[in-house]
């Protein structure tokens, strides 16, 4: 386990957030600036991603 | 005004190639073609976002927003995002496999793992095949481009220089200069999609939407099968693309890799800016005179012509910078693998012609429509992904025989040729997947019926200490 966490975080979890944006989010929800919700979220799993790699780089094994 | 901006900057561009070679002007072939092991994590990043946003992001991207709504998005932007994870994790190996063989070139690392030159050959030649339609597709976009800067001149003339510049790129500085101009490239392209982006934004409520003269397209589900299989298909597929190999050996270190992959996803923060920019069109009836042509009709009407210089330049440069650097990685699969036992300023210097030919042979085929390369292009990760499980076998699993790699590869490109030929319909998942799970079964067959032996695998070869 203390080798496959950052795996997990690192991968599978900004996975799951892709996909979740686009399942999850109702289709009928309102857009900003001609961008739907869903799209929105998208957009948001890239700071996340980073912070999760961060969390990776400082915490996890060394490359 | 614009034009004169326009030119400062490729002319700026044409002074930092020059300036990124003091310190290396006699280098090896390896060092001319990945600048390995000389770049730290800063230089690494621009490089490689440098790599990952070509034309196609700036032009394409908005133009698939106004042209077919916003369907594709969730692939698109899924796989570019899921790649920073996934060089994050194989990127430290990949340089590690190039530093234990010494490798410049995918076919360099395979060929000396399993000792085995028709394996070198078959993908030297698929790479090649592959790396063919990024030349006319970028020049596509550079034709657009130029067209719009300087619409009365020949538009082969213009191509043409910018040919030029991208062959003076890569004869005066190899990858290093690609480097440095992506630093030049990153810098214009973020602050004029910041600058268009946001100037949209402000404009948004204070012009009026007026009538929309081109209706904007109805909001389109994605195909979930598709987007799911595609951005796994493509996001691992990103870690086996040839010049990306070369992009990962001109790091200092592996951890000078992941410290970029931390930071590279923020740079996907453009993405909401390019998607208003191409709504912002539609409700401000901007037609602009083709789909991929919106990013710049938009920064047409909100720019002075001087800032409209320095986004032409920006475009122009995501063009060249990726050009320069296929080039790099077609030069030496051809003077290393194709043709072998050349010294290394013989292959530097038959890298020349080689990238001339390519360049050239790029450009006709944007002036002439570039049909059968558009239709290549489609095949380009589904092919590139079948290296993967004989590199992820070289990591790992030391009884992987070369046949089985020869096998996989032969299989998975020749099955996802077929179904791609025949149209044949596969529920909607990517076609590069099912090539993939072809690959993977013969290789594991062949595995279990003929095991190597005596060989050794990639990772217990670094933790004897030997990279």
């Amino acid at each position: 386990m203390s080798r496959l966490w950052p795996v997990l975080v690192g991968l599978v979890l900004p996975l799951a957030l892709i996909l979740a944006s686009a399942l999850l989010v109702p289709d009928d929800a309102p857009r900003l600036l001609g961008i739907s919700l869903a799209n929105w979220c998208l957009f948001a799993c890239a700071p996340v991603t980073t912070a999760l790699l961060a969390v990776c780089y400082r915490w996890g094994p060394r490359a | 005004m614009t034009l004169a901006v326009f030119l400062a900057i490729m002319a700026l561009s044409l002074g930092i190639a020059l300036w990124s070679r003091r310190g290396h002007g006699q280098q090896g072939a390896r060092a001319f073609f990945t600048a390995s092991g000389q770049f730290g994590a800063v230089l690494f990043f621009f490089l490689s976002v440098g790599e990952t946003y070509s034309i196609a992001s700036m032009l394409g991207f908005p133009g698939g927003v106004y042209d077919g709504g916003d369907a594709f998005v969730l692939w698109f932007f899924g796989y570019i995002l899921l790649a920073c994870c996934c060089i994050y994790f194989l990127g430290p190996w990949i340089w590690r496999a190039g530093r234990l063989y010494g490798s410049a070139t995918i076919p360099d690392f395979f060929r000396d793992h399993w000792g085995s030159r028709p394996l070198e050959l078959l993908i030297a030649i698929t790479s090649i095949i592959l790396l063919l339609p990024i030349g006319t597709m970028q020049f596509t976009g550079l034709r657009l481009v130029l067209g719009g800067l300087a619409p009365e001149a020949r538009p082969v003339l213009l191509t043409g220089a910018a040919g030029l510049l991208c062959f003076a790129y890569v004869v005066i500085a190899g990858l290093r200069a690609s480097a440095f101009v992506a630093v030049l490239k990153d810098l214009l392209m973020m602050g004029s999609i910041l600058l268009v982006g946001g100037l949209a934004i402000a404009d948004w409520q204070a012009v009026p939407a007026v009538a929309q003269a081109v209706p904007a397209p109805a909001a389109t589900q994605p195909d979930m099968v598709f987007a799911i299989s595609t951005i796994l298909l493509q996001a691992v597929g990103f870690t086996m693309i040839p010049q990306n190999w070369a992009f990962l050996f001109s790091a200092k270190n592996p951890q000078a890799i992941r410290r970029a992959q931390v930071a590279a996803p923020l740079y996907m923060l453009m993405f909401p800016l390019l998607m208003a920019t191409a709504t912002y069109a539609q409700g401000h009836g901007i037609v602009p005179s083709e789909p991929d042509y919106v990013f710049l009709a938009v920064a047409e009407v909100l720019l002075h012509p001087a800032a409209m210089g320095l986004v032409m330049a920006a475009v122009a440069l995501s063009g060249l910078v990726i050009l320069s650097s296929v080039c790099l990685a077609i030069g030496p699969l051809v003077t290393r693998n194709l043709a072998p036992n050349l010294g290394s300023a013989a292959q530097q210097r038959w890298s020349r012609w080689v990238v001339a030919a390519f360049l050239l042979l790029s450009l006709l085929s944007a002036e002439s429509g570039g049909t059968l390369m558009a239709r290549l292009n489609n095949l380009f990760y589904f092919g590139v992904v079948q290296t993967l499980p004989g590199f992820i076998a070289a990591l790992l699993l030391p009884r992987v025989p070369v046949a089985a790699v020869i096998g996989g590869i032969v299989a998975g490109d020749g099955l996802v040729l077929a179904l791609w030929l025949g149209n044949v319909p596969v529920g909607g998942l990517n076609l590069g997947v099912i090539g993939l799970a072809a690959n993977i079964a013969v290789l594991a067959g062949v595995t279990l019926l003929r095991p190597r032996n005596g060989g050794r695998s990639v990772v217990s070869a670094v933790r004897a200490g030997e990279a």
